[in-house]
């Protein structure tokens, strides 16, 4: 091993100090995009694994919007699509990357709530925009980040939904399951709480483990206790599993999850027989001839729609008319968008979307969401989500 | 309120046979690694991945003769083809696996073929993820999801068909090595690799045999863990890999009937263990009993004490 | 000579007398040294990452590299290091201990862990070791999960307090990528005095003949434990850097994946040998930070890679001396 002599520590040491204080602070500051440079729009969401369909479901309708828009102020628009495996530590990761990268203006993002409750703060760090389509839990609202908006609903007003449904069909009688996700704990907990609020009675309130398949054993314990109903929180894979093992089990009550479940492929495909019958929160589909237009415009370029897609055509739209009304020239060329100003921008948005008219509220929350509560319904060979009648 | 539920006779009967089932998959699993340790004492980490393989090969062989219509013919029959066609690959795999990955390093110190096993699990896991571009698949639903219903008691006859079918394949295979010929060739070499090829026993050959061996019923497990929960990713090997391994050390490492054994009891133990621990806790079950089992009794419920080998 | 008649002028003198071995290493550390603001943000972050790596690498490298046990549960120290920093310095319990106070507890704790659960495993055999060692990685990580209470589960511990001097905040990629490299500096140190010890010589012959070498008076378990525990300390110091760096841990940061990744970097960069760990780390994870397109396939070639090298490479890339010499001897 070499002997350094002091002075190499010396200069070591000045280079050090110097470039810490020479590397700026983070305030709020300005996007500069150079001359030649694409404008760039990451995506977080989750592309490979249990809950792939929806995110790449999500990654397909922002795609489209990008590819829609083209560019802006003569700058092309660039997707960076990033994995982020629907949980908080590549969420973090994939935050970081995109926060330091000069050329990303603002970030659709992060398919789940564990993943966009920890990267919120780190977008709150570096002060970059992120409008997420799907993360539903009521954290993200709470904890004050101004950079975080979200074009999907919040778990309060899904898991009311989901008890007031119940209660009014006389299901006093529940057991609630959960995945122990930030997002399956936190709707099981929603739901606990309204149902218990009304007199209802909380047989039952166990986890599972995400990536597990064999439920029969919590299934067998729950089964003497005659439930009316199982509520489960969490996402298609482990509930498509669930409800088939309930069937198997012969527990004949019924079943009622979340959007999680609010999938085609996953979930109705996914249990087969099993799944007829059984209970889905999601959000009301709006009247508007615009929805189902652009509906069969998605499906005729990606397949069947999942979840999430139109609140993530809206997410990206906004984004893009944000960016377009506060990015301003530079005297060398470049583009430059103040991040105060963009941030702002999203905030004051008042947009008619493909999933109705979109603003948001000082907390980022989207305003006057409905969430209705369909049923898995099979006509003429079909089988697909109904939403049940008032 | 769950120990009073314990006393429920429907529940603790239910809980046994879900136990048992779940069980049945890991026995069948431990008998690869068990074959394998016995014979050339490693640890082959790569055995989950073909269970993995095997279930996929089915998946692919079921669901293409569900689209071509025969399965909806001959339920029976394409049930069979799929078993067979997932035992065929797993085996190819596992005679490959062998060749490359470890037949090179027999004579390397310890750790290089355990590292070189963990490299080809990372490999197979891998290859997997990028045929089926990382997503799920589920399996066509052609196996009859009825339960029978015996008064309180409910058994489905998926559970009867694991628990039997893993049943009888395992004394098939104990069958196997202790009355034939090749069985007692497997015992010999086990016994003393040297003396065995003294006596005209071709070890090669025999070494491929056992891989074959633990494949096939890796491949069956695979193939009845696809049809009874459908969903299928290319991670799940590792779980009940280490599972099956657990299973195999309880019963005792080398020792085949002590495997079956291992695995019943392991998957007992979880489905009870719901009763004291919240159900997210069933994982901890497994790996805690491994822990144990190893730093207080190596040799397993049923195995002899062998001299430590550094 | 002339030189040396001028006051004040032999230090210079000597250090270019002796160049180049006493100035490339010089070098490379001053290079390192103003990497970040001419690199950017986004690399110096990269980097910081390969840093910590460098760090685990280190560390491991001293049970299995130095010491030749397979701990495939390193990870569980990694996580103690991060949770026991992250749990008395955020939001979690309202308690705020300043980091560099957190360090050497961290490192204290982590060691204890590798001395708890060095003393059961340590007589076990090569591979049984490694299986036992993974359930321990795996236990912990579950516990992690599920000890909502305490750890608050998959939802992580977030808002965790950065390093600060004085009213100084680290908050940059930069601050936080000079931190690591005194960290790296550090570790690469202490790891190559132990190499040139006593322990290390013990370590060395312990490796290379267990029974040879309790004949020769060394106490094996002894310097086993010796070798988890400090390994673990490293692995202690790489968990409260990165908890602190990421403001945020989760459960899942302290998967089997990362002691695999380790085991990976050091094996192919080399085992034994700290320019291999270097290597290594550079290699296997910085390259698929780089190429985006290449990162689907990185494990796919982590594992051929470990197969590979095991047949034909047992060594590494950057084999130390002494290991050469260790597996052509057994061959």
């Amino acid at each position: 091993m070499v002997r350094f002599r002091w002075f190499h520590w010396l200069v070591v040491a000045c280079i050090c100090v110097g470039a810490m204080t020479v590397s700026a602070a983070d305030e709020w500051g300005e996007i500069v995009i150079p001359d030649g440079k694409p404008i760039k729009i990451g995506l977080g969401a989750m592309l490979s694994g249990g809950y792939a369909t929806l995110g790449i479901d999500i990654k397909n309708a922002v795609e489209m919007a990008v590819g829609e828009k083209g560019q802006i102020m003569g700058r092309p628009l660039e997707l960076q699509a990033e994995d982020d495996q629907c949980e908080g530590a590549p969420s973090v990761a994939i935050a970081e990357k995109f926060c330091n990268d000069p050329l990303v203006a603002g970030v659709i993002g992060y398919m789940c709530s564990g993943g966009s409750i920890p990267a919120s703060d780190i977008h709150n760090k570096y002060k970059l925009v992120m409008i997420s389509p799907s993360s539903t839990s009521l954290e993200l609202t709470n904890r004050g980040i101004p950079v975080f908006f979200r074009t999907c609903w919040n778990d309060k007003i899904q898991g009311e939904a989901g008890a007031v449904y119940a209660l009014k069909r006389n299901w006093t009688q529940v057991a609630v399951l959960h995945d122990k996700s930030a997002y399956g704990q936190g709707l099981a907990d929603e739901f606990k709480r309204h149902i218990l609020g009304s007199g209802g009675k909380i047989l039952a309130y166990e986890g599972l483990t995400r990536g597990d398949k064999d439920f029969t054993p919590v299934l067998t314990k729950i089964k003497p206790l005659s439930p009316q109903l199982v509520y489960f929180g969490g996402m298609a894979a482990e509930g498509a599993l669930l409800v088939r093992q309930m069937r198997r089990a012969g527990i004949r009550a019924k079943f009622m999850s979340d959007d999680g479940c609010y999938t085609e492929k996953d979930f109705i495909q996914g249990a087969g027989k099993a799944s007829l019958g059984a209970y889905v929160t999601y959000a009301k589909t709006p009247e508007a001839e615009r929805f189902s237009s652009w509906v069969k415009r998605f499906e005729a370029k990606y397949g069947p729609r999942q979840t999430f897609s139109p609140q993530s055509y809206d997410a990206t739209n906004i984004l893009m008319a944000a960016i377009e009304r506060t990015a301003r020239r530079g005297e060398d060329g470049s583009l430059r968008i103040g991040k105060k100003a963009l941030r702002d921008a999203v905030a004051s948005t008042d947009y008619d979307g493909v999933t109705g008219r979109i603003t948001f509220d000082e907390f980022g929350d989207r305003t006057g969401s409905v969430v209705a509560v369909n049923v898995v319904t099979c006509e003429k060979g079909a089988c697909f989500f109904k939403e049940v009648e008032d | 309120m769950s120990l009073s539920l314990l006393l429920n006779p429907e529940v603790l009967v239910d809980q046994v046979i879900n136990g048992l089932t779940i069980g049945g998959i890991y026995a069948l699993i431990a008998m690869g690694y068990t074959l394998v340790y016995g014979i050339l004492f490693m640890i082959n980490f790569a055995h989950g991945e073909i269970f993995m393989f095997g279930s996929f090969t089915g998946f692919f062989v079921l669901s293409a003769l569900v689209r071509s219509g025969f399965a909806e013919r001959y339920v029976v029959l394409s049930i069979l083809i799929t078993f067979l066609g997932a035992m065929a690959v797993s085996s190819m795999l596992g005679v490959l696996l062998e060749r490359v990955a470890y037949r090179p390093l027999r004579k390397a110190p310890r750790l290089a073929p355990l590292i070189s096993a963990i490299g080809a699990s990372i490999f197979l896991q891998n290859v997997m993820m990028l045929i089926v571009k990382a997503r799920m698949q589920i399996y066509p639903d052609v196996f009859p999801e009825d339960f029978i219903e015996m008064g309180r008691f409910s058994i489905s006859y998926f559970q009867i068909f694991i628990i039997l079918g893993s049943v009888v394949m395992m004394v098939g295979l104990v069958l196997f090595i202790r009355k034939t010929k090749t069985g007692k060739a497997m015992r010999a070499v086990a016994e003393d690799k040297d003396a065995a090829a003294l006596m005209g026993v071709n070890v090669n050959r025999i070494i491929v045999v056992t891989f074959v061996l633990g494949s096939c019923l890796a491949a069956v497990a695979g193939v009845m863990v696809g049809l009874y929960y459908t969903q299928i990713n290319h991670m799940m090997g590792f779980m009940p890999g280490i599972k099956a391994f657990t299973a195999a050390v309880l019963g005792g490492i080398g020792n085949v009937a002590g495997c079956m054994f291992g695995g019943y009891i392991l998957g007992v133990s979880e489905a009870f263990s719901v009763f004291f621990l919240p159900s997210q806790y069933k994982d901890v079950i497994a790996f805690s009993l491994l822990v144990l089992i190893l730093i207080f009794r190596p040799h397993g419920i049923f195995g002899e004490v062998v001299a430590e080998r550094t | 000579m002339h030189s040396d008649r001028i006051p004040g002028s032999s230090t210079i003198k000597h250090v270019f007398r002796t160049a180049p071995s006493r100035v490339w290493p010089a070098g490379l550390l001053i290079g390192l040294s103003v990497l970040p603001p001419l690199v950017g943000n986004y690399w110096t972050h990269v980097l910081g990452y390969i840093g910590v790596y460098v760090m685990l690498g280190i560390g491991l490298n001293v049970v299995v590299g130095f010491a030749g046990l397979l701990d495939l549960g390193y990870v569980a120290f990694y996580a103690i290091g991060a949770y026991s920093y992250a749990l008395l310095a955020s939001p979690q319990f309202g308690i705020h201990i300043p980091f560099w106070f957190m360090i050497p507890v961290c490192v204290f704790l982590a060691c204890l862990g590798g001395v708890l659960l060095g003393v059961p495993v340590l007589r076990m055999r090569g591979d049984y070791l490694a299986i036992v060692t993974l359930g321990f990685g795996e236990i912990i990580r579950i516990m992690l999960n599920n000890l909502d209470g305490v750890t608050n589960g998959p939802k992580g511990l977030l808002r965790i307090d950065p390093p600060s001097i004085g009213s100084f905040e680290f908050s940059t990629p930069t601050h936080y990528y000079y931190l690591i490299l005194a960290g790296c500096l550090l570790s690469a140190f202490i790891a190559d005095r132990l190499n040139n010890s006593r322990i290390g010589r013990a370590w060395i012959a312990m490796r290379e003949d267990q029974d040879a070498a309790a004949l020769m008076g060394i106490d094996v378990l002894k310097y086993k434990l010796l070798a988890f525990a400090i390994g673990a300390s490293f692995a202690g110091a790489g968990g409260i850097i990165f908890a602190a760096r990421q403001g945020s841990i989760f459960p899942d940061d302290f998967s089997l994946m990362v002691s695999i990744n380790v085991l990976c970097l050091i094996i192919i960069g080399g085992m034994g040998s700290i320019p291999g760990v270097i290597l290594g780390a550079v290699i296997l994870i910085g390259v698929p930070e780089i190429l985006r397109a290449v990162a689907l396939y990185r494990m796919l070639a982590f594992g051929a890679l470990l197969v590979i090298m095991m047949i034909f490479r047992p060594t590494g890339f950057i084999a130390s001396s002494r290991r050469k010499l260790e597996f052509n001897k057994e061959s």
